[in-house]
């Protein structure tokens, strides 16, 4: 269960998610994989911060959460770094919310709770999309 | 207004309604009677009329047999049986007109004039049957012509002047009936203003009933939603977040254990189980919240008291119950007075800074009475409610409180604490 890529030995994440304890397991379960988590934010406003000054290949971003949410920095950052694929990984199994995802160019909406699996794999494709390598799901 | 109070007007409407009515059929009843009297009236006037013309054509019958008999000397047997008749005639309708108008002097001075006439043909009659024809011709010019024509003129005079009457009575008549048609034209028309005046009042109260159902049903709505919507909050926040990253922490101990880290991964599932145990013990504290098995078990003062040691343990706060209730309340009203104690002891636990709180809890002949009071920093509760605020969810107290039917009241001064004070109707309002 480890990530590689064309675009070097793995996928840089910027992980986004207001609840600390399970960002904390998240970064754990990524390193573990061989993912680097290159920075971590509390809300969408430091997503759209911290993807401008890092050299992250994927956003992996909570959809609830307070300042800005998910969907209004998956807005901003299609706006302002189009290339940087976003993957949305939220609470709510709503399929309004995904449609919603999708308008906001979001790479992926991913529930919460799912295993570690698709998610890994959802983030591997990403980041070869944004090389121009694989396709969306 | 209290319903006592809307029965009575209604009453009084009823009362002026039916008033109303009995006017309008009084007038009638007099105005029948009127009408009445004023018909016999004329009646009789058109009777004596007549009664005066009738005298008037017998007399001119009588006189011209008179003349007849005067001119032959003597009347036949037919002639004789004629004057006999008409004498009789006379002599009734003269009692018929003198008994329709006894008091009339017109027909007192009709009366004599016809005995006197009568008198006089009576003399000439006996004078022509004696065969004393001078002497009858001259009472019959002396006497019995002027006496004719004074009662012939009389008579004229008197059924011309009945005649008027008759007219003047029924013209009186007619504008009699005419300011009855008025008169009862306009009180029903009053009397159906009235009605549909108080129809139409019946529609207003009905139409507010109505408004104030369907407000009500969109509060009780509106609060309802907001009640989910806190739950769904807060099982985001809570259980859902902690059993997902429970989850990521068993793949990561799944991955150490492939990975032949056993000791690693062992530790990791030793840590998921411990992590488990807590989320089943933070769902059922929501599911203590949601429902307090203990409220229904052991009712109102029981569960209180659970509460308040609880937040004892939990803030520090020297927190404390006084109870006096004497037996359960109804199920409704326990878990109103619960959840406003609830909320408002978080409340005294999250903002009020307070060293102390005290629930007190006590009954009225009508109702129950639930106080919170703390010694806190207290709060302007003016300000609160200027600024459309809700820092500490009391409009929440307040709806569910008043909901039920109860009244709710917050006492606070900056510096001060703060005093809650719930008071339900022992008998709550059905939902």
């Amino acid at each position: 269960m480890t990530a590689t890529g064309p675009a070097g030995p793995a996928p840089r994440v910027l992980l986004v998610d207001d609840n600390h304890g399970f960002r904390h397991e998240l970064r754990l379960l990524l390193e573990d994989c061989g993912i680097e988590v290159v920075a971590e934010g509390e809300n969408g406003q430091e997503a759209v911060e911290l993807a401008t000054r890092t050299d992250a290949d994927v956003v992996l971003m909570d959809l609830r959460m307070p300042v800005m949410d998910g969907l209004q920095a998956a807005r901003a950052l299609r706006d302002q770094v189009p290339s940087l694929p976003v993957i949305i990984l939220s609470a709510y199994e709503d399929p309004a919310l995904k449609s919603e995802a999708d308008a906001a160019n979001a790479y992926a909406y991913l529930v919460k709770g799912c295993s570690a699996l698709p998610l890994l794999d959802t983030i591997e494709r990403a980041w070869a999309s944004r090389s121009g390598g694989a396709s969306r799901n | 207004m209290t319903r006592s109070g809307t029965r009575r007007r209604g009453r009084a409407k009823g009362s002026s309604l039916w008033t109303l009515a009995a006017a309008l059929v009084a007038i009638a009843m007099a105005s029948f009677a009127g009408a009445n009297r004023v018909g016999g009236e004329v009646g009789r006037l058109e009777r004596a009329e007549r009664l005066s013309y009738l005298l008037e054509a017998r007399a001119y019958e009588q006189a011209a047999l008179d003349s007849r008999a005067t001119s032959s000397g003597a009347l036949d047997e037919a002639m004789a049986r004629r004057a006999a008749d008409i004498r009789q005639e006379l002599t009734a309708a003269l009692a018929e007109l003198a008994a329709l108008h006894p008091d009339d002097p017109a027909v007192r001075r009709v009366r004599a004039a016809a005995v006197d006439w009568q008198a006089t043909l009576d003399t000439k009659l006996a004078l022509l049957a004696a065969g004393d024809l001078v002497a009858a011709n001259r009472v019959d010019r002396a006497q019995v012509d002027p006496g004719f024509e004074r009662l012939a003129a009389l008579l004229r005079t008197t059924a011309a002047d009945y005649s008027r009457a008759a007219s003047a009575a029924q013209g009186r008549s007619k504008a009699g009936a005419l300011a009855v048609v008025v008169a009862a034209t306009l009180l029903s028309l009053v009397l159906l203003w009235r009605v549909e005046r108080a129809r139409s009042r019946q529609r207003s109260v009905e139409e507010k009933a109505r408004t104030d159902r369907s407000r009500l049903v969109n509060k009780i709505l509106s609060v309802t939603e907001r009640q989910r919507s806190g739950m769904a909050a807060e099982l985001h926040d809570g259980p859902i977040q902690g059993l997902t990253r429970l989850g990521l922490s068993l793949e990561r101990g799944q991955l150490r254990l492939r990975r032949g880290q056993l000791e690693e991964g062992s530790q990791l599932l030793s840590d998921a189980q411990a992590g488990l145990a807590a989320e089943v013990q933070s769902l059922r504290r929501i599911m203590a919240t949601l429902r307090p098995p203990v409220l229904e078990e052991r009712g109102l003062v029981s569960a209180l008291c659970d509460y308040v040691d609880m937040v004892r343990q939990q803030s520090g706060i020297s927190c404390t119950l006084a109870a006096k209730l004497p037996e359960r309340l109804p199920e409704d009203t326990e878990i109103v007075l619960y959840r406003v104690a609830q909320e408002a002891l978080t409340n005294v636990a999250r903002h009020a800074r307070a060293s102390r709180a005290r629930v007190e809890l006590s009954e009225t002949a009508e109702a129950v009475v639930l106080e919170v009071h703390d010694d806190g920093i207290g709060f302007d509760p003016a300000a609160e409610q200027l600024g459309g605020l809700d820092h500490f969810g009391l409009a929440g107290m307040r709806e569910r409180v008043e909901l039920a039917g109860g009244t709710w009241t917050v006492w606070s001064r900056p510096g001060s604490g703060t005093v809650l004070t719930a008071s339900l109707p022992k008998a709550l309002v059905a939902a």
